[in-house]
């Protein structure tokens, strides 16, 4: 018999949402313990004493960071679902487009939503770039993993629940549907995944918790640029 | 080790790269004969752009032909591609398999760009630099441990992930006016104690010479 598995995270964070999926497909049950992002936990900090941020997962007595760590260890751990595909060269080259996404994707993506001017131009035309080459993966399949979602599926999930809000919120659109058809069918389809229907977060609940904190998000944004 | 035949492995690599280096240590270690190819940065070959579009840089695994890209990933390439040869992530164990891989994640975000930015920058960039660079080493030797190596009695995943930059000790140390065997005494232990390795001992270059190397790119960027 397991011990419990207990995810430190929150429903906004797309990082948080790698572990809940990957923990859904492979059809173990959790539990969320919602993290106060602006006010961290003597938990949080106690479990991720290192980079101190979520998702952390606990399992037992066992604490693991950093999201992709965290979905490799969760496809290696339990029974269920490959998340990885079988074949060496398969895996490489999904760990290589997981990496893809937060090293070369992540920062253009967010930073040409949410700053404005001449830098956001630059920002939009390297999102744009990189998108190219993850339309291109996809090659007219249903999802990076094939038919079913996969570990790119889960690692690019910032691309599918929160594309349409951060659209919404900003008033920026970078992901042209004309541009970008396969990836915007992909959204959708991993929107409406069934497996991951009780995690895929509330959209009006995230519209709300964006537009609450628009200012912040915004010089955030600025910061990171600068960095 | 296997015979003439070179299973087909090459590795386009730039000779001071560490993270060329991890993919020559694991190859090692793994007693898998490889071709090397050294590549030219400042004038990227066809092949070189070919095998990998995205990042086009070094190092790139080809097997049979067949790419992979990003040391990290390579080394774990390896582990799966050649299951009969000693094994760099502990084998059959989830837990400890996840915490080399946060630990050599760790490594990536943290100690080569704090490195750059010791020898790059200056005034309170640098102090900041020097701080942080402290810090990161301090915390490797906390998860370094007891230990002989990262993995417990094994050298492994994390080991490949740090020692290349063993041999940037010595430029850290200078530009940071730092000293690793004081602010590390284990860190320093264990660097010594991979050194011994024939595979380390092979693929590393003197710390000597990669400062030398520094120095160079210092004038070249007209920084003083």
């Amino acid at each position: 018999m397991s011990p419990p598995i207990k995810i430190i995270g929150h429903p906004v964070s797309p990082f948080s949402h790698r572990v809940e999926a990957a923990l859904r497909l492979k059809g173990v049950p959790y539990e969320l313990i919602e993290e106060d992002l602006s006010n961290k936990s003597e938990l949080l900090l106690a479990k991720n004493p290192v980079h101190k941020k979520v998702p952390v997962l606990l399992h037992g007595d066992r604490a693991i960071c950093e999201s992709l760590v965290i979905v490799q260890y969760v496809d290696e751990a339990f029974d269920g679902p490959p998340l990885l595909p079988a074949d060496p060269n398969d895996r490489a080259m999904a760990r290589f487009w997981a990496d893809f996404m937060d090293s070369k994707l992540l920062k253009p993506f967010w930073l040409a939503h949410w700053i404005e001017g001449e830098a956001q131009k630059a920002q939009v035309e390297e999102a744009k770039q990189n998108l190219a080459l993850l339309e291109e993966q996809l090659k007219g399949r249903r999802f990076f993993g094939g038919d079913t979602i996969g570990y790119v599926d889960i690692a690019a999930c910032l691309l599918a629940p929160w594309l349409s809000v951060i659209e919404e919120v900003t008033g920026v659109t970078v992901v042209d549907e004309n541009e970008y058809p396969a990836l915007r069918r992909w959204s959708r389809e991993y929107n409406s995944y069934e497996d991951l229907k009780q995690c895929v977060p509330d959209r009006d609940q995230l519209v709300a918790f964006y537009n609450e904190r628009k200012e912040g998000y915004k010089m955030f944004a600025s910061a990171w640029l600068q960095q | 080790m296997a015979g003439e035949k070179k299973q087909g492995l090459q590795l386009l690599d730039f000779w001071v790269s560490p993270f060329g280096q991890r993919c020559r240590i694991a190859l090692d270690e793994k007693g898998l004969s490889y071709e090397y190819l050294e590549q030219d940065l400042a004038n990227k070959s066809e092949l070189l752009l070919r095998a990998n579009p995205v990042h086009k840089k070094i190092p790139v695994l080809l097997h049979a032909g067949r790419p992979v890209c990003e040391s990290l990933i390579i080394v774990q390439y390896l582990d799966e591609a050649f299951p009969a040869t000693p094994a760099l992530l502990p084998a059959g164990d989830p837990y400890a398999r996840a915490q080399a891989r946060f630990w050599a994640d760790y490594v990536d975000k943290k100690l080569y760009d704090c490195g750059t930015r010791l020898w790059k920058l200056k005034g309170d960039g640098h102090a900041q630099a020097r701080t942080e660079m402290v810090e990161i080493l301090r915390t490797l030797e906390g998860a370094l441990g007891e230990g002989r190596f990262f993995g417990g009695e094994a050298f492994g995943f994390v080991d490949v992930a740090l020692v290349p930059f063993t041999s940037w000790f010595l430029t850290y140390e200078r530009f940071g006016d730092l000293s690793v065997e004081k602010e590390c005494p284990k860190l320093a232990a264990w660097a010594k104690r991979c050194a011994e390795r024939p595979s380390v001992a092979k693929n590393l270059y003197p710390p000597e010479k990669v400062y030398e190397f520094i120095c160079g790119l210092k004038k070249r960027f007209g920084i003083e």
